[in-house]
C-alpha cells in the first residue's frame, strides 16, 4: 500500500520489439494513464510520450530478434516504467544527447523523453537492457 | 493511424487520424512523395483528428517539408490540437511548422 492509502496500479505488456508491439502498447497505455488516480492529463500525455521514444528507440535499434517488457506503475503524484530488453547493449552519449537541428528528420528521441522525464537511466543487464522512466503528475487542473 | 489524401483545388490535403508514430511515419513520406510526383507542391497535412504525435511522427513532417520544398512548394500543417502543439513547442519545432486554423486556410491568401 502506498503511504497516501492508495495502492499503485500496474500495467504490463510484453512482446517483440516491432511497432506493431509499440502500436498495441499505446493503444492499451494510454487509456491506463488517463483513468483513475488524479493528476494532470498533461503530464501522463507527456509520460505516455516518453514510453513512447524509448521504446521506439528500442525497436529502431534492438535488431530484428528482441524482445521487450513494459511495466508501468501508477502511484499517486507519479508515473513510473521500467522497460527491459533483451537488444544489444546500448551505448548511450548522454553528454551529447540533444535536439537536433530543426531539419533533421531524426534523432530526437531520446532528447525528448529526456526532457519530459524527471528521471531517465539507463544500464546494461546479462540481457540486454533496462530502462527506468519516472515523471512526476501535477494536480489534476 | 489512418491517412487520407484528397486534392483541394490545387492544394493537396492529407490529413492523419489518431497516434502517429514510427508505423505511420512512412504513409506519410510516401503520400507527401505521391502528391509531388502528381504535380501538387502545396501541401496541408491536417492534423485536426491527430491524439498523439512523437518523434517519428514529427521526422516524417520535416521529411514532407523538405521534399515539398525542394519541390518549389510548402507543406503546412493546420488544425493541430494541444496534444501536437506542445509537442512541437517542446523541440522547437513550432517555429519550422506554422500550425494553421483549418486546412482552407493554411494556403489561403498566398
Amino acid at each position: 500500500m502506498d503511504p497516501e492509502g492508495e495502492p499503485p496500479r500496474i500495467f504490463r505488456r510484453a512482446g517483440t520489439a516491432d511497432l506493431a508491439f509499440l502500436d498495441g502498447l499505446l493503444e492499451e497505455l494510454d487509456p491506463f494513464l488517463m483513468s483513475g488516480v488524479d493528476g494532470a492529463n498533461q503530464d501522463r500525455a507527456l509520460f505516455l510520450l516518453a514510453v513512447s521514444e524509448v521504446v521506439t528507440n528500442i525497436v529502431t535499434h534492438g535488431g530484428r530478434d528482441a524482445s521487450l517488457t513494459v511495466e508501468v506503475v501508477l502511484l499517486p503524484g507519479e508515473a513510473r516504467a521500467t522497460i527491459e530488453d533483451t537488444a544489444p547493449v546500448a551505448v548511450i552519449p548522454w553528454d551529447r544527447i540533444a535536439l537536433p537541428a530543426a531539419d533533421a528528420e531524426s534523432g530526437r528521441g531520446l532528447a525528448i523523453a529526456r526532457e519530459v522525464l524527471d528521471e531517465l537511466h539507463h544500464h546494461a543487464t546479462d540481457t540486454g537492457n533496462t530502462w527506468s522512466l519516472r515523471r512526476v503528475l501535477g494536480p489534476a487542473s | 493511424m489512418n491517412l487520407i489524401r484528397t486534392a483541394e483545388g490545387d492544394v493537396c490535403v492529407i490529413r492523419i487520424d489518431g497516434r502517429f508514430t514510427a508505423s505511420g511515419a512512412p504513409l506519410l513520406r510516401n503520400a507527401v512523395s505521391d502528391a509531388i510526383d502528381e504535380g501538387s507542391t502545396r501541401i496541408v497535412v491536417d492534423l485536426s483528428d491527430t491524439t498523439f504525435i512523437d518523434s517519428s511522427g514529427l521526422g516524417a513532417l520535416i521529411g514532407g517539408l523538405k521534399s515539398a520544398r525542394v519541390a518549389g512548394g510548402d507543406l503546412r500543417i493546420a488544425g493541430a490540437p494541444d496534444a501536437v502543439l506542445t509537442v512541437l513547442r517542446l523541440t522547437n519545432l513550432d517555429r519550422v511548422l506554422l500550425n494553421h486554423p483549418s486546412a482552407e486556410a493554411a494556403f489561403g491568401g498566398s
